[in-house]
């Protein structure tokens, strides 16, 4: 059976995995803890599923556990979780009590194995409070933080700061998202999972499959955004954006997306972009399970333009997933879509559902431009967001977090 | 043939915040008087290891800010023209950023901003360097790893080297002059020590100094 390294050396090439190789070469055998809060639903986990048993191939002994807790502590984390990403809010008495709780009995569960760790990675602020509880800890703890910080409630943050300021490292998507911590900041983007259902090269029946299966018109090209019931996503701008277009533009839009498990919001919005949609022809909304990748990855690869129109986001995974199957984006010009879409080359960002339709429009009516664009996505996102680079730069972090001074590591045969 | 192979390199960055942000001219002034050498190096020279879609108007961070969010093109210009390779350090290139900026807050009628959400952030770079397993037992080998060379490979040996040195050559012409005996004054030394990597699309940087390192090759013993 091929292993998960051979498998990637087939996607990213030989040096790639000979780097990761030589860079696990000094680390066999440490014990590597990932922390989230959820197994399912969203790109953490998602990034999570691969990583773990590719960091086991390369000898690491790498682990993932999860924080759990009550209802109360989902609805305390997404409103950290909103606040941070710039919402209005503040984090009430019983929330924070929630909160806490819940860190103080996550700790109970997951103590002997985080203080044994030579690296813990606490990915977002739902685990952050595991750090308070954990006094003996042997290793380095590295806060990782996926959502965009770059204008935080001030009130939340300075609750969540002191839990952060006590870790070993962080690390932030982009520069904009880091906030002054007195340790060293690390910046790496996301990656996707090239190897997974989600990304994976699949057949042409299965792709055009989803025609029938979701009641679309394959005679009308297809405008699709894949993202959680949410108001960063800007769902109603997005329809907003295509209500225009399908004046003078034949089209179809789908907007699929899922529930993920610590999401308790997502209902509310999908009403209300269902309300929206609502006498509006060619208009899907698809609600998919958490585990659709293949569909998710066939409605992407049958589609000819791909949205991500958020006004806040951290990092959007599904603008890399969109850039890998060879497709042109358009995505909201905020948080790191910036970093993603380079602006005429590999699709457009735009401010306003106005500009969305222009750009949609635009590429409608030049398929070509489109394809052109595809392809220099796709080579944009081998070079820089695939799961093997994420694997690099947190190994070559934890390397660096041995050495005295992080700024200069070289590895020899 | 030489007994003493090159052996190639590659190196990637893993950039980290400095904590450091402008949203204006004058804050710009104010994080560049209290940046590292290593963050100005990356605001010079780290465009070499991003993707590079057709012609860039800047050559550096600075420039591209000013010109973008703060709408300073004048400005902008004057910063674009900086060239690290010709200054003797990092210091000389504060200073010269310094001066233009100065220059520009002295005839200041307004204060330049960026929008809000615009900010300059400070990065610093940790080089991480490695391994590629290639050698090169000749000029002739050493041309043809260079022609496939990755960027951050090239980066290593001409950019970095020029730092990293005692003497400030690149690898290639180090190991040319070392391992191979070429005389310092040779036509391929010289072509190599003319090429200034700042001006230059990683690509074009391929192809020239693979081209260099080819002179003379069909005079070489087979």
């Amino acid at each position: 059976m091929k292993t998960l390294l051979a498998s990637y050396r087939e996607v990213v090439g030989s040096e790639e995995i000979a780097v990761l190789e030589q860079l696990a070469s000094r680390l066999q055998g440490r014990r590597v803890v990932h922390v989230n809060s959820t197994r399912e639903g969203g790109g953490v986990a998602e990034i999570l599923q691969r990583l773990i048993p590719l960091q086991q191939e390369l000898g690491l002994e790498a682990r993932w556990e999860t924080v759990d807790g009550p209802p109360e502590f989902f609805q305390a984390t997404k409103t950290i979780h909103n606040t941070l990403q710039g919402a209005k809010g503040n984090l009430a008495a019983r929330y924070r009590d929630a909160f806490e709780g819940a860190g103080l009995r996550n700790s109970e569960k997951l103590k002997n194995i985080l203080e044994g760790a030579d690296f813990v990675f606490i990915h977002d602020p739902q685990p952050a409070p595991l750090i308070q509880h954990c006094s003996d800890r042997r290793g380095c703890w590295i806060w990782r933080c996926h959502i965009d910080l770059s204008s935080p409630s001030r009130t939340v943050w300075r609750y969540l700061q002191p839990w952060v300021a006590s870790y070993d490292a962080s690390i932030f998507s982009l520069p904009d998202f880091a906030q002054p911590l007195p340790h060293p900041v690390f910046l790496i983007p996301p990656c996707i999972d090239p190897l997974s259902d989600k990304n994976i090269l699949l057949p042409e029946e299965e792709v055009l499959s989803v025609f029938d299966r979701f009641g679309l018109d394959r005679a009308l090209p297809l405008v699709l955004q894949v993202s959680r019931f949410d108001h960063f996503k800007d769902p109603l701008g997005v329809i907003e954006a295509c209500r225009i277009v399908m004046k003078t533009a034949p089209m179809q839009l789908v907007l699929a997306g899922g529930g993920a498990s610590d999401d308790p919001e997502g209902e509310a919005v999908l009403q209300e972009v269902r309300r929206a949609a609502e006498g509006i022809p060619h208009v899907h909304i698809l609600v998919l399970p958490s585990d659709a990748h293949r569909t998710i990855n066939a409605l992407q690869r049958a589609a000819a333009v791909i949205v991500q129109k958020s006004i806040k986001e951290g990092f959007g995974l599904t603008v890399t997933e969109a850039m890998w199957k060879g497709k042109p984006v358009i995505g909201g010009n905020v948080g790191g879509i910036r970093l993603q879409i380079i602006q005429g080359q590999t699709g457009y960002r735009v401010h306003t559902p106005e500009g969305l339709a222009f750009r949609l429009r635009h590429l409608l009516q030049r398929p070509e431009e489109g394809q052109v664009m595809g392809k220099k996505g796709r080579e944009y996102a081998l070079e820089n967001f695939l799961l093997p680079r994420l694997v690099r730069n947190e190994l070559a972090i934890m390397l660096l977090l041995l050495q005295e001074t992080p700024h200069r590591l070289e590895v020899t045969v | 043939m030489t007994p003493h192979p090159f052996i190639q390199q590659g190196c990637a960055l893993v950039t980290m915040s400095t904590g450091l942000r402008a949203q204006s001219l004058k804050e710009l002034r104010q994080g560049v008087s209290l940046a590292s050498d290593q963050c100005l190096h990356y605001h010079f020279w780290g465009r070499l290891l991003r993707p590079q879609f057709g012609e860039a108007d800047f050559a550096n961070d600075f420039a591209a800010w000013v010109a973008g969010p703060v709408g300073d093109p004048a400005t902008a210009e004057r910063l674009n023209i900086l060239n690290p390779s010709h200054v003797p350090s990092f210091e000389d290139l504060r200073r010269d950023i310094l001066d233009i900026l100065d220059d520009r807050l002295s005839r200041e009628d307004f204060l330049s901003w960026a929008r809000a959400d615009r900010d300059f952030f400070f990065t610093d770079a940790a080089m991480i360097v490695f391994d590629t397993e290639l050698r090169a037992h000749s000029p002739a080998e050493l041309a043809s790893l260079v022609e496939n060379a990755s960027q951050g490979s090239l980066f290593f040996h001409f950019v970095d080297a020029r730092r990293r040195t005692p003497d400030h050559h690149d690898d290639f012409s180090s190991w040319l002059v070392h391992a191979c005996e070429d005389p310092e004054d040779s036509p391929r030394i010289r072509a190599l020590r003319a090429l200034d990597p700042f001006l230059l699309r990683v690509t074009e940087l391929r192809q020239r100094v693979g081209a260099a390192l080819r002179i003379g090759e069909e005079e070489a013993p087979a």
